[in-house]
Protein backbone atom coordinates (compact mmCIF):
# COMPACT_ATOMS: atom_id res chain seq x y z
CA UNK A 1 0.00 0.00 0.00
CA UNK A 2 1.35 3.67 -0.97
CA UNK A 3 1.21 5.21 2.40
CA UNK A 4 2.57 8.51 0.10
CA UNK A 5 -0.49 11.30 -0.13
CA UNK A 6 -0.95 12.75 -3.22
CA UNK A 7 -2.36 16.32 -3.68
CA UNK A 8 -3.99 17.98 -6.66
CA UNK A 9 -3.31 22.36 -7.42
CA UNK A 10 -6.65 22.23 -5.66
CA UNK A 11 -5.69 21.67 -2.10
CA UNK A 12 -2.77 23.61 -3.41
CA UNK A 13 -5.56 26.61 -3.44
CA UNK A 14 -6.47 25.35 -0.33
CA UNK A 15 -3.24 24.85 1.54
CA UNK A 16 -2.42 28.38 0.13
CA UNK A 17 -5.71 29.77 2.11
CA UNK A 18 -5.20 28.64 5.24
CA UNK A 19 -1.49 27.96 5.59
CA UNK A 20 2.00 29.78 5.20
CA UNK A 21 5.07 28.29 2.99
CA UNK A 22 6.32 28.04 6.41
CA UNK A 23 3.35 26.51 8.38
CA UNK A 24 3.16 23.66 5.74
CA UNK A 25 4.27 20.09 6.63
CA UNK A 26 7.31 18.68 5.10
CA UNK A 27 4.89 16.06 2.52
CA UNK A 28 2.92 19.14 2.16
CA UNK A 29 6.06 21.64 1.06
CA UNK A 30 7.12 18.87 -1.34
CA UNK A 31 4.02 18.51 -2.90
CA UNK A 32 3.89 22.16 -2.86
CA UNK A 33 7.19 22.40 -4.74
CA UNK A 34 6.39 20.23 -7.81
CA UNK A 35 3.83 22.63 -9.21
CA UNK A 36 6.15 26.11 -7.46
CA UNK A 37 9.10 27.50 -8.36
CA UNK A 38 10.09 28.41 -5.00
CA UNK A 39 8.55 29.81 -1.58
CA UNK A 40 8.10 33.75 -2.88
CA UNK A 41 5.91 32.44 -5.53
CA UNK A 42 4.00 30.29 -3.33
CA UNK A 43 3.78 33.77 -0.86
CA UNK A 44 2.71 36.01 -4.01
CA UNK A 45 0.64 33.50 -5.05
CA UNK A 46 -1.39 33.32 -1.38
CA UNK A 47 -1.47 36.83 -1.65
CA UNK A 48 -3.81 37.51 -4.83
CA UNK A 49 -5.66 34.15 -4.27
CA UNK A 50 -6.91 36.28 -0.45
CA UNK A 51 -7.12 39.60 -2.22
CA UNK A 52 -9.90 37.72 -4.71
CA UNK A 53 -12.75 38.09 -2.06
CA UNK A 54 -11.77 41.65 -2.01
CA UNK A 55 -12.53 41.99 -5.16
CA UNK A 56 -15.55 40.34 -5.58
CA UNK A 57 -17.26 42.48 -3.23
CA UNK A 58 -16.45 46.06 -4.24
CA UNK A 59 -18.79 46.41 -7.57
CA UNK A 60 -22.03 47.62 -5.70
CA UNK A 61 -23.60 46.42 -9.21
CA UNK A 62 -27.29 46.36 -9.35
CA UNK A 63 -29.92 45.71 -12.66
CA UNK A 64 -32.23 48.45 -13.37
CA UNK A 65 -35.78 47.92 -13.53
CA UNK A 66 -36.57 48.39 -16.97
CA UNK A 67 -33.84 45.04 -17.90
CA UNK A 68 -36.37 43.40 -15.38
CA UNK A 69 -39.77 44.83 -17.21
CA UNK A 70 -38.30 43.51 -20.65
CA UNK A 71 -37.86 40.32 -19.57
CA UNK A 72 -41.03 39.77 -17.99
CA UNK A 73 -43.00 41.19 -20.85
CA UNK A 74 -41.24 38.86 -23.01
CA UNK A 75 -42.03 36.04 -20.51
CA UNK A 76 -45.84 36.68 -21.16
CA UNK A 77 -45.22 37.09 -25.05
CA UNK A 78 -43.86 33.68 -24.70
CA UNK A 79 -46.98 32.12 -22.84
CA UNK A 80 -49.31 33.70 -25.11
CA UNK A 81 -46.95 32.89 -28.18
CA UNK A 82 -46.98 29.04 -26.82
CA UNK A 83 -50.70 28.77 -26.54
CA UNK A 84 -50.82 29.66 -30.11
CA UNK A 85 -48.61 27.23 -31.12
CA UNK A 86 -50.73 24.59 -29.27
CA UNK A 87 -53.59 25.68 -31.45
CA UNK A 88 -51.81 25.60 -34.53
CA UNK A 89 -50.34 22.50 -34.04
CA UNK A 90 -53.64 21.05 -33.28
CA UNK A 91 -54.83 22.73 -36.91
CA UNK A 92 -51.75 21.62 -38.81
CA UNK A 93 -52.66 17.88 -38.06
CA UNK A 94 -56.13 18.51 -38.82
CA UNK A 95 -55.57 20.45 -41.89
CA UNK A 96 -52.98 19.53 -44.24
CA UNK A 97 -53.18 21.55 -47.42
CA UNK A 98 -51.35 18.87 -49.72
CA UNK A 99 -54.25 16.48 -49.21
CA UNK A 100 -57.62 16.40 -51.42
CA UNK A 101 -60.18 17.68 -49.18
CA UNK A 102 -61.79 14.07 -48.66
CA UNK A 103 -58.66 12.92 -47.27
CA UNK A 104 -58.12 15.89 -44.66
CA UNK A 105 -57.47 14.10 -41.22
CA UNK A 106 -60.03 16.78 -39.51
CA UNK A 107 -62.80 16.20 -42.19
CA UNK A 108 -62.71 12.38 -41.44
CA UNK A 109 -62.07 12.46 -37.90
CA UNK A 110 -65.64 15.01 -37.72
CA UNK A 111 -67.13 12.02 -40.04
CA UNK A 112 -65.98 9.55 -37.20
CA UNK A 113 -67.66 11.47 -34.74
CA UNK A 114 -70.64 12.32 -36.58
CA UNK A 115 -71.15 8.68 -36.77
CA UNK A 116 -70.16 7.54 -33.18
CA UNK A 117 -73.08 10.05 -31.96
CA UNK A 118 -75.71 9.33 -34.23
CA UNK A 119 -74.69 5.35 -33.09
CA UNK A 120 -74.75 6.42 -29.43
CA UNK A 121 -78.75 8.75 -29.82
CA UNK A 122 -80.05 5.77 -32.07
CA UNK A 123 -79.23 2.98 -30.05
CA UNK A 124 -81.21 2.93 -26.85
CA UNK A 125 -79.17 3.77 -23.89
CA UNK A 126 -78.49 0.18 -21.67
CA UNK A 127 -80.59 2.70 -18.98
CA UNK A 128 -83.25 1.64 -21.45
CA UNK A 129 -82.57 -1.40 -22.27
CA UNK A 130 -82.94 -2.55 -18.67
CA UNK A 131 -86.21 -0.97 -18.11
CA UNK A 132 -87.82 -2.77 -21.83
CA UNK A 133 -85.73 -6.30 -19.99
CA UNK A 134 -87.66 -5.46 -16.92
CA UNK A 135 -91.28 -4.32 -18.73
CA UNK A 136 -91.02 -7.24 -20.85
CA UNK A 137 -90.80 -9.83 -17.51
CA UNK A 138 -93.26 -8.46 -15.70
CA UNK A 139 -95.43 -8.61 -18.80
CA UNK A 140 -94.41 -12.54 -18.70
CA UNK A 141 -94.96 -13.07 -15.17
CA UNK A 142 -98.36 -11.40 -15.88
CA UNK A 143 -99.53 -13.60 -18.32
CA UNK A 144 -97.65 -17.03 -16.11
CA UNK A 145 -99.89 -14.97 -13.15
CA UNK A 146 -102.81 -14.98 -15.23
CA UNK A 147 -102.37 -18.34 -16.45
CA UNK A 148 -102.12 -19.82 -13.20
CA UNK A 149 -105.34 -17.85 -11.37
CA UNK A 150 -107.26 -18.86 -13.96
CA UNK A 151 -106.50 -22.86 -13.55
CA UNK A 152 -106.85 -22.45 -10.04
CA UNK A 153 -109.99 -20.41 -10.77
CA UNK A 154 -111.73 -23.58 -12.55
CA UNK A 155 -110.44 -25.75 -10.03
CA UNK A 156 -112.45 -23.89 -7.42
CA UNK A 157 -115.81 -25.19 -7.64
CA UNK A 158 -114.53 -28.68 -7.28
CA UNK A 159 -112.53 -27.41 -4.08
CA UNK A 160 -115.61 -25.20 -2.78
CA UNK A 161 -117.61 -28.35 -2.89
CA UNK A 162 -115.54 -30.52 -1.11
CA UNK A 163 -115.52 -27.52 1.59
CA UNK A 164 -119.45 -27.12 1.41
CA UNK A 165 -119.63 -30.43 2.06
CA UNK A 166 -117.43 -30.36 5.04
CA UNK A 167 -119.37 -27.77 6.08
CA UNK A 168 -122.40 -29.14 5.87
CA UNK A 169 -121.31 -32.22 7.61
CA UNK A 170 -120.02 -30.48 10.33
CA UNK A 171 -123.03 -28.50 10.64
CA UNK A 172 -125.67 -31.06 10.18
CA UNK A 173 -126.18 -34.50 11.64
CA UNK A 174 -124.98 -37.54 10.30
CA UNK A 175 -125.83 -38.71 7.22
CA UNK A 176 -124.87 -42.23 8.26
CA UNK A 177 -127.91 -41.67 10.99
CA UNK A 178 -130.01 -40.00 8.72
CA UNK A 179 -129.92 -42.83 5.94
CA UNK A 180 -130.39 -45.34 8.75
CA UNK A 181 -133.80 -43.51 9.87
CA UNK A 182 -134.69 -43.87 6.43
CA UNK A 183 -134.59 -47.43 5.48
CA UNK A 184 -135.93 -47.99 8.72
CA UNK A 185 -138.96 -45.85 8.10
CA UNK A 186 -139.11 -47.61 4.47
CA UNK A 187 -139.06 -50.84 6.44
CA UNK A 188 -141.67 -50.40 8.09
CA UNK A 189 -143.70 -48.39 6.06
CA UNK A 190 -143.99 -44.93 8.36
CA UNK A 191 -145.98 -42.81 7.24
CA UNK A 192 -144.41 -39.31 6.06
CA UNK A 193 -145.76 -37.50 9.21
CA UNK A 194 -144.54 -40.30 11.37
CA UNK A 195 -141.15 -39.95 9.36
CA UNK A 196 -141.01 -36.28 10.09
CA UNK A 197 -142.14 -36.19 13.69
CA UNK A 198 -139.26 -39.44 14.16
CA UNK A 199 -137.00 -36.98 12.59
CA UNK A 200 -137.69 -34.07 14.51
CA UNK A 201 -137.62 -35.95 17.50
CA UNK A 202 -134.39 -37.11 16.50
CA UNK A 203 -133.26 -33.47 15.89
CA UNK A 204 -131.74 -34.42 12.76
CA UNK A 205 -131.21 -32.13 9.61
CA UNK A 206 -131.61 -33.04 6.50
CA UNK A 207 -128.10 -33.05 3.87
CA UNK A 208 -129.20 -30.18 1.58
CA UNK A 209 -126.50 -31.83 -0.70
CA UNK A 210 -129.72 -33.80 -1.52
CA UNK A 211 -131.63 -31.27 -2.27
CA UNK A 212 -130.12 -30.01 -5.48
CA UNK A 213 -132.20 -27.80 -7.20
CA UNK A 214 -132.56 -26.74 -10.30
CA UNK A 215 -132.42 -22.84 -9.52
CA UNK A 216 -131.68 -21.49 -13.42
CA UNK A 217 -135.07 -19.65 -12.71
CA UNK A 218 -133.54 -16.65 -10.39
CA UNK A 219 -136.78 -15.02 -10.39
CA UNK A 220 -137.17 -15.64 -6.47
CA UNK A 221 -134.58 -13.05 -6.13
CA UNK A 222 -137.17 -10.01 -7.07
CA UNK A 223 -139.67 -11.70 -4.93
CA UNK A 224 -139.00 -8.98 -1.94
CA UNK A 225 -137.76 -6.43 -4.08
CA UNK A 226 -138.55 -2.88 -3.32
CA UNK A 227 -137.98 -2.44 -7.34
CA UNK A 228 -141.75 -2.59 -8.57
CA UNK A 229 -140.54 -2.90 -12.11
CA UNK A 230 -137.72 -5.56 -11.26
CA UNK A 231 -140.89 -7.33 -9.15
CA UNK A 232 -142.84 -6.70 -12.13
CA UNK A 233 -140.03 -8.48 -14.75
CA UNK A 234 -139.88 -11.14 -11.37
CA UNK A 235 -143.46 -12.03 -11.35
CA UNK A 236 -143.35 -12.49 -14.98
CA UNK A 237 -140.43 -14.25 -15.26
CA UNK A 238 -141.59 -16.69 -12.46
CA UNK A 239 -145.05 -16.96 -14.17
CA UNK A 240 -142.93 -18.72 -16.99
CA UNK A 241 -140.92 -20.48 -15.16
CA UNK A 242 -143.91 -22.03 -13.43
CA UNK A 243 -145.92 -22.60 -16.32
CA UNK A 244 -144.77 -26.08 -16.98
CA UNK A 245 -144.85 -26.83 -13.19
CA UNK A 246 -140.91 -27.81 -12.69
CA UNK A 247 -140.05 -29.87 -10.26
CA UNK A 248 -137.24 -29.69 -7.66
CA UNK A 249 -134.91 -32.81 -8.19
CA UNK A 250 -133.36 -34.43 -5.50
CA UNK A 251 -130.10 -36.35 -5.18
CA UNK A 252 -128.86 -35.94 -8.16
CA UNK A 253 -125.17 -35.05 -7.69
CA UNK A 254 -124.15 -34.10 -10.91
CA UNK A 255 -126.88 -31.02 -11.14
CA UNK A 256 -125.03 -27.47 -11.19
CA UNK A 257 -124.98 -26.95 -7.40
CA UNK A 258 -127.26 -23.82 -6.29
CA UNK A 259 -125.88 -20.97 -4.68
CA UNK A 260 -126.88 -21.42 -1.48
CA UNK A 261 -125.88 -19.33 1.09
CA UNK A 262 -125.68 -22.09 4.09
CA UNK A 263 -125.56 -19.85 6.67
CA UNK A 264 -129.17 -18.23 5.95
CA UNK A 265 -130.65 -21.27 3.78
CA UNK A 266 -131.65 -24.45 5.64
CA UNK A 267 -134.57 -26.30 6.05
CA UNK A 268 -135.71 -27.36 8.90
CA UNK A 269 -137.52 -29.92 11.20
CA UNK A 270 -140.25 -28.14 12.98
CA UNK A 271 -138.47 -26.84 15.94
CA UNK A 272 -135.44 -26.91 14.93
CA UNK A 273 -133.56 -24.17 13.41
CA UNK A 274 -129.86 -24.23 12.68
CA UNK A 275 -127.44 -22.67 15.07
CA UNK A 276 -125.86 -20.43 12.51
CA UNK A 277 -129.01 -19.28 11.82
CA UNK A 278 -130.77 -18.23 14.51
CA UNK A 279 -132.70 -15.63 13.61
CA UNK A 280 -136.10 -16.60 14.25
CA UNK A 281 -136.07 -15.76 17.98
CA UNK A 282 -134.44 -12.59 17.15
CA UNK A 283 -136.84 -11.71 14.75
CA UNK A 284 -139.66 -12.42 17.12
CA UNK A 285 -139.07 -9.35 18.91
CA UNK A 286 -138.45 -7.48 15.96
CA UNK A 287 -141.95 -8.89 14.28
CA UNK A 288 -143.95 -5.30 13.22
CA UNK A 289 -147.62 -6.27 12.21
CA UNK A 290 -149.62 -2.72 10.45
CA UNK A 291 -153.41 -3.62 10.03
CA UNK A 292 -155.98 -1.32 8.81
CA UNK A 293 -159.55 -0.21 10.71
CA UNK A 294 -160.84 -3.46 9.39
CA UNK A 295 -158.35 -5.97 10.85
CA UNK A 296 -156.75 -6.48 7.39
CA UNK A 297 -152.80 -6.93 6.51
CA UNK A 298 -151.33 -3.55 5.43
CA UNK A 299 -147.56 -4.60 5.98
CA UNK A 300 -146.07 -6.66 8.12
CA UNK A 301 -142.27 -8.02 8.89
CA UNK A 302 -143.55 -11.71 9.53
CA UNK A 303 -143.90 -13.19 6.12
CA UNK A 304 -145.99 -15.84 7.49
CA UNK A 305 -148.72 -13.30 7.88
CA UNK A 306 -148.69 -13.11 4.51
CA UNK A 307 -148.81 -16.41 4.07
CA UNK A 308 -151.17 -17.97 6.86
CA UNK A 309 -153.64 -14.92 5.66
CA UNK A 310 -154.53 -16.52 2.47
CA UNK A 311 -154.77 -19.77 0.76
CA UNK A 312 -152.68 -18.85 -2.05
CA UNK A 313 -150.09 -18.69 0.07
CA UNK A 314 -147.40 -21.48 -0.44
CA UNK A 315 -143.69 -21.31 -0.89
CA UNK A 316 -141.31 -20.49 -3.74
CA UNK A 317 -140.25 -23.76 -5.99
CA UNK A 318 -136.62 -22.72 -4.88
CA UNK A 319 -137.40 -21.20 -0.79
CA UNK A 320 -136.93 -24.99 0.29
CA UNK A 321 -133.17 -24.63 -0.21
CA UNK A 322 -132.30 -21.13 -1.04
CA UNK A 323 -134.00 -18.31 1.24
CA UNK A 324 -131.93 -15.61 0.34
CA UNK A 325 -133.70 -13.60 -1.45
CA UNK A 326 -134.38 -10.57 -2.51
CA UNK A 327 -131.45 -9.38 -4.94
CA UNK A 328 -127.94 -8.20 -3.64
CA UNK A 329 -128.44 -4.82 -2.83
CA UNK A 330 -131.84 -5.88 -0.35
CA UNK A 331 -130.69 -9.28 1.02
CA UNK A 332 -133.22 -11.00 2.36
CA UNK A 333 -133.01 -13.87 4.95
CA UNK A 334 -135.77 -15.83 6.17
CA UNK A 335 -135.83 -19.30 7.66
CA UNK A 336 -138.80 -21.60 7.08
CA UNK A 337 -140.29 -24.13 9.01
CA UNK A 338 -142.16 -27.30 9.60
CA UNK A 339 -144.45 -26.76 12.94
CA UNK A 340 -147.17 -29.12 11.79
CA UNK A 341 -147.93 -32.63 12.71
CA UNK A 342 -148.85 -33.31 9.45
CA UNK A 343 -148.29 -32.05 6.17
CA UNK A 344 -152.19 -31.52 5.60
CA UNK A 345 -151.54 -28.96 8.50
CA UNK A 346 -148.52 -27.50 7.17
CA UNK A 347 -147.48 -24.05 8.34
CA UNK A 348 -144.82 -22.35 7.03
CA UNK A 349 -143.42 -19.43 8.40
CA UNK A 350 -141.26 -16.50 6.82
CA UNK A 351 -139.40 -14.75 9.24
CA UNK A 352 -137.27 -11.77 7.46
CA UNK A 353 -134.83 -9.31 7.79
CA UNK A 354 -137.08 -6.56 9.01
CA UNK A 355 -134.85 -4.04 7.24
CA UNK A 356 -135.23 -6.45 3.84
CA UNK A 357 -138.89 -7.08 4.42
CA UNK A 358 -140.97 -4.68 1.83
CA UNK A 359 -144.30 -3.47 2.32
CA UNK A 360 -147.97 -4.53 0.76
CA UNK A 361 -146.45 -7.08 -1.33
CA UNK A 362 -148.35 -9.39 -2.99
CA UNK A 363 -147.97 -13.36 -2.68
CA UNK A 364 -150.41 -14.05 -5.35
CA UNK A 365 -147.68 -15.53 -7.71
CA UNK A 366 -146.83 -18.15 -5.41
CA UNK A 367 -148.10 -21.50 -4.89
CA UNK A 368 -151.04 -23.18 -3.33
CA UNK A 369 -151.23 -25.06 -0.09
CA UNK A 370 -151.82 -28.61 -2.80
CA UNK A 371 -148.67 -27.59 -4.66
CA UNK A 372 -146.83 -26.78 -1.37
CA UNK A 373 -147.67 -30.14 -0.15
CA UNK A 374 -146.47 -31.48 -3.49
CA UNK A 375 -143.20 -30.16 -2.73
CA UNK A 376 -142.54 -31.37 0.55
CA UNK A 377 -143.74 -34.90 -0.27
CA UNK A 378 -140.89 -34.52 -3.01
CA UNK A 379 -139.09 -33.60 -0.05
CA UNK A 380 -139.86 -36.51 2.23
CA UNK A 381 -139.22 -39.07 -0.65
CA UNK A 382 -135.72 -38.36 -0.85
CA UNK A 383 -135.55 -38.36 2.63
CA UNK B 1 -54.56 19.97 3.54
CA UNK B 2 -51.84 22.89 3.67
CA UNK B 3 -53.43 26.20 4.31
CA UNK B 4 -50.39 28.39 3.39
CA UNK B 5 -48.62 28.18 0.39
CA UNK B 6 -44.92 28.19 0.76
CA UNK B 7 -43.78 31.53 0.12
CA UNK B 8 -41.92 31.52 -3.76
CA UNK B 9 -38.72 32.88 -1.89
CA UNK B 10 -38.58 30.25 0.23
CA UNK B 11 -38.64 27.28 -3.09
CA UNK B 12 -35.67 26.03 -4.78
CA UNK B 13 -34.29 27.13 -7.77
CA UNK B 14 -35.66 24.02 -9.52
CA UNK B 15 -38.87 24.19 -8.05
CA UNK B 16 -39.72 27.79 -9.12
CA UNK B 17 -38.29 26.84 -12.41
CA UNK B 18 -40.95 23.95 -12.84
CA UNK B 19 -42.99 26.81 -11.93
CA UNK B 20 -42.49 29.22 -14.77
CA UNK B 21 -42.20 26.34 -17.33
CA UNK B 22 -46.33 26.05 -16.56
CA UNK B 23 -45.96 30.41 -17.13
CA UNK B 24 -46.12 31.10 -13.55
CA UNK B 25 -45.03 34.95 -13.84
CA UNK B 26 -44.43 35.33 -10.10
CA UNK B 27 -41.82 32.50 -9.85
CA UNK B 28 -40.00 33.33 -13.21
CA UNK B 29 -39.93 36.76 -11.52
CA UNK B 30 -38.49 35.33 -8.22
CA UNK B 31 -36.16 33.55 -10.18
CA UNK B 32 -34.77 37.62 -11.41
CA UNK B 33 -34.65 38.58 -8.50
CA UNK B 34 -32.50 36.06 -7.24
CA UNK B 35 -29.55 35.87 -9.77
CA UNK B 36 -30.08 39.22 -11.81
CA UNK B 37 -27.32 40.48 -10.23
CA UNK B 38 -25.06 38.02 -9.72
CA UNK B 39 -25.31 37.38 -12.96
CA UNK B 40 -24.99 41.44 -13.59
CA UNK B 41 -21.75 40.81 -12.25
CA UNK B 42 -20.71 37.76 -14.30
CA UNK B 43 -21.64 39.42 -17.64
CA UNK B 44 -19.72 42.72 -16.79
CA UNK B 45 -16.63 41.20 -15.69
CA UNK B 46 -16.37 39.01 -18.51
CA UNK B 47 -17.82 41.54 -21.05
CA UNK B 48 -14.98 44.42 -20.19
CA UNK B 49 -16.62 46.12 -17.23
CA UNK B 50 -19.22 47.22 -19.81
CA UNK B 51 -22.21 48.03 -17.82
CA UNK B 52 -25.15 48.54 -21.15
CA UNK B 53 -23.59 45.27 -22.60
CA UNK B 54 -23.75 43.62 -19.76
CA UNK B 55 -27.15 44.79 -18.82
CA UNK B 56 -28.05 43.58 -22.71
CA UNK B 57 -26.27 40.24 -21.87
CA UNK B 58 -28.67 39.61 -18.84
CA UNK B 59 -31.81 40.65 -20.47
CA UNK B 60 -30.73 37.84 -23.65
CA UNK B 61 -29.88 35.31 -21.00
CA UNK B 62 -33.09 35.23 -19.06
CA UNK B 63 -35.60 35.52 -22.47
CA UNK B 64 -33.55 32.53 -23.09
CA UNK B 65 -34.79 30.98 -20.25
CA UNK B 66 -38.50 31.67 -20.50
CA UNK B 67 -38.50 30.08 -24.07
CA UNK B 68 -36.35 27.22 -22.74
CA UNK B 69 -38.13 26.65 -19.33
CA UNK B 70 -40.17 23.79 -20.63
CA UNK B 71 -37.25 22.13 -21.93
CA UNK B 72 -34.99 22.79 -18.63
CA UNK B 73 -33.75 19.57 -16.98
CA UNK B 74 -35.25 19.17 -13.60
CA UNK B 75 -32.57 16.51 -12.41
CA UNK B 76 -30.13 19.70 -13.53
CA UNK B 77 -28.89 22.57 -10.63
CA UNK B 78 -31.04 25.91 -11.95
CA UNK B 79 -27.60 28.13 -10.97
CA UNK B 80 -25.31 26.07 -12.98
CA UNK B 81 -27.68 25.62 -16.17
CA UNK B 82 -27.67 29.96 -16.15
CA UNK B 83 -24.34 30.20 -15.40
CA UNK B 84 -23.53 27.54 -18.75
CA UNK B 85 -25.70 30.27 -20.72
CA UNK B 86 -23.92 32.65 -19.69
CA UNK B 87 -20.94 31.66 -20.28
CA UNK B 88 -22.26 30.59 -23.85
CA UNK B 89 -23.14 33.89 -24.51
CA UNK B 90 -19.71 35.41 -23.54
CA UNK B 91 -17.83 32.86 -25.63
CA UNK B 92 -20.01 33.72 -28.48
CA UNK B 93 -19.22 37.91 -28.26
CA UNK B 94 -15.23 36.59 -27.86
CA UNK B 95 -15.56 35.20 -30.57
CA UNK B 96 -17.88 38.19 -32.42
CA UNK B 97 -14.99 40.67 -30.77
CA UNK B 98 -12.40 38.96 -31.86
CA UNK B 99 -11.17 41.09 -34.22
CA UNK B 100 -11.82 44.66 -32.10
CA UNK B 101 -9.82 42.94 -29.12
CA UNK B 102 -6.86 42.32 -31.64
CA UNK B 103 -6.95 45.93 -32.56
CA UNK B 104 -8.05 46.94 -28.59
CA UNK B 105 -4.98 44.61 -27.46
CA UNK B 106 -2.59 47.01 -29.61
CA UNK B 107 -4.06 50.07 -27.75
CA UNK B 108 -4.04 48.41 -24.18
CA UNK B 109 -0.47 47.77 -24.83
CA UNK B 110 0.49 51.14 -25.30
CA UNK B 111 -2.29 52.23 -22.68
CA UNK B 112 -0.61 49.15 -20.44
CA UNK B 113 2.59 50.95 -20.95
CA UNK B 114 1.41 54.52 -19.68
CA UNK B 115 -0.36 52.32 -16.75
CA UNK B 116 2.75 50.69 -15.87
CA UNK B 117 4.58 54.21 -15.45
CA UNK B 118 1.81 55.61 -13.86
CA UNK B 119 1.79 52.30 -11.72
CA UNK B 120 5.39 52.82 -10.60
CA UNK B 121 4.26 56.26 -8.85
CA UNK B 122 0.79 55.83 -7.32
CA UNK B 123 -0.01 52.34 -7.32
CA UNK B 124 -3.66 52.03 -5.75
CA UNK B 125 -6.23 48.90 -5.93
CA UNK B 126 -8.06 50.66 -8.54
CA UNK B 127 -5.23 50.26 -10.79
CA UNK B 128 -4.55 46.56 -9.63
CA UNK B 129 -8.62 45.59 -10.62
CA UNK B 130 -8.39 47.38 -13.87
CA UNK B 131 -4.56 45.08 -14.39
CA UNK B 132 -6.72 42.12 -12.78
CA UNK B 133 -9.15 42.32 -15.43
CA UNK B 134 -6.62 43.12 -18.16
CA UNK B 135 -5.18 39.90 -17.27
CA UNK B 136 -8.06 37.87 -17.17
CA UNK B 137 -9.33 39.23 -20.17
CA UNK B 138 -6.23 38.04 -21.91
CA UNK B 139 -6.96 34.36 -20.68
CA UNK B 140 -9.53 31.87 -22.86
CA UNK B 141 -13.28 31.56 -22.16
CA UNK B 142 -12.94 28.54 -19.96
CA UNK B 143 -10.05 29.67 -17.55
CA UNK B 144 -11.52 32.84 -17.17
CA UNK B 145 -15.38 31.79 -16.81
CA UNK B 146 -13.51 29.21 -14.34
CA UNK B 147 -11.79 31.80 -12.52
CA UNK B 148 -14.09 34.04 -11.96
CA UNK B 149 -16.78 31.82 -11.10
CA UNK B 150 -14.56 30.31 -8.45
CA UNK B 151 -13.41 33.46 -6.54
CA UNK B 152 -16.17 36.31 -7.73
CA UNK B 153 -18.68 34.52 -7.56
CA UNK B 154 -18.20 31.80 -4.83
CA UNK B 155 -18.98 28.57 -6.75
CA UNK B 156 -17.77 25.46 -5.20
CA UNK B 157 -15.83 23.17 -8.34
CA UNK B 158 -18.90 20.91 -8.49
CA UNK B 159 -21.07 23.90 -9.28
CA UNK B 160 -18.26 25.25 -11.86
CA UNK B 161 -17.73 21.56 -13.46
CA UNK B 162 -21.88 21.40 -14.43
CA UNK B 163 -21.78 25.36 -15.43
CA UNK B 164 -18.99 24.72 -18.20
CA UNK B 165 -19.90 20.86 -18.67
CA UNK B 166 -16.34 19.74 -17.75
CA UNK B 167 -14.86 17.61 -15.10
CA UNK B 168 -13.96 18.33 -11.52
CA UNK B 169 -10.05 17.96 -12.17
CA UNK B 170 -10.60 20.38 -15.27
CA UNK B 171 -11.49 23.44 -12.71
CA UNK B 172 -8.93 22.84 -10.62
CA UNK B 173 -6.49 22.50 -13.20
CA UNK B 174 -7.42 25.44 -14.42
CA UNK B 175 -7.95 27.42 -11.31
CA UNK B 176 -4.47 26.95 -10.34
CA UNK B 177 -2.78 27.80 -14.05
CA UNK B 178 -4.97 30.60 -13.81
CA UNK B 179 -3.91 31.46 -10.77
CA UNK B 180 -0.45 31.27 -11.59
CA UNK B 181 -0.57 33.31 -14.87
CA UNK B 182 -2.20 36.21 -12.83
CA UNK B 183 0.32 36.15 -10.44
CA UNK B 184 3.03 36.70 -13.10
CA UNK B 185 1.02 39.12 -14.61
CA UNK B 186 0.43 41.19 -11.85
CA UNK B 187 3.87 40.68 -10.45
CA UNK B 188 4.10 44.51 -9.95
CA UNK B 189 1.53 44.58 -7.88
CA UNK B 190 2.93 42.11 -4.65
CA UNK B 191 4.03 44.92 -2.28
CA UNK B 192 -0.14 46.07 -2.60
CA UNK B 193 -1.14 42.63 -2.21
CA UNK B 194 0.94 42.14 0.84
CA UNK B 195 -0.67 45.15 2.70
Amino acid sequence: MNDSYTYDPEDIESLMKHKSFSELYVDERAFVLKHIEDEDEYESMRHLLLSMSKVSSDDGLRSRPATKEAVMAAFREQRKRTAWYTLNGLMSLLVIPERKWFLQPGLQLAALVGVILSVAILTPSSKESKLVAEADTTETQLDQRIATDTASFRATPIEDNSEVDNELQANSASQETLELIIKEAEESDVTEEQFLADVQQKKIEPNVDDLNVNIEDTSYRTVFNNDTTAESEALADLEVALAPEPTPTFGDDNKVQPNINLDSSTVLADGLIAESNDISAESEERIDRVDDEEGELIQSTDASDYFLSNDDVAITEDFNVNTTMGNSSQPLSATYTITDESLSNLELTAEAEEAAVPSGRDFSHMLKATEQKSLLSMMYSAY
Amino acid sequence: MRLFRTPYTELTDEQLMEKAARHDERAFSTLYDRYSDQLLHYFWRMLWKDREMAEDFLQELFIKVAHNAANFDGKRAFKTWLFSIANNMCKNAYRHAEVKSKAKEVLENGKEHLEKSRSEKDLDHATFHDQLEKALQKLDTDKQSTFRLRYFDEMSIKEISEALECSEGTVKSRLFYTLKHLNQALKGFEHLLKE
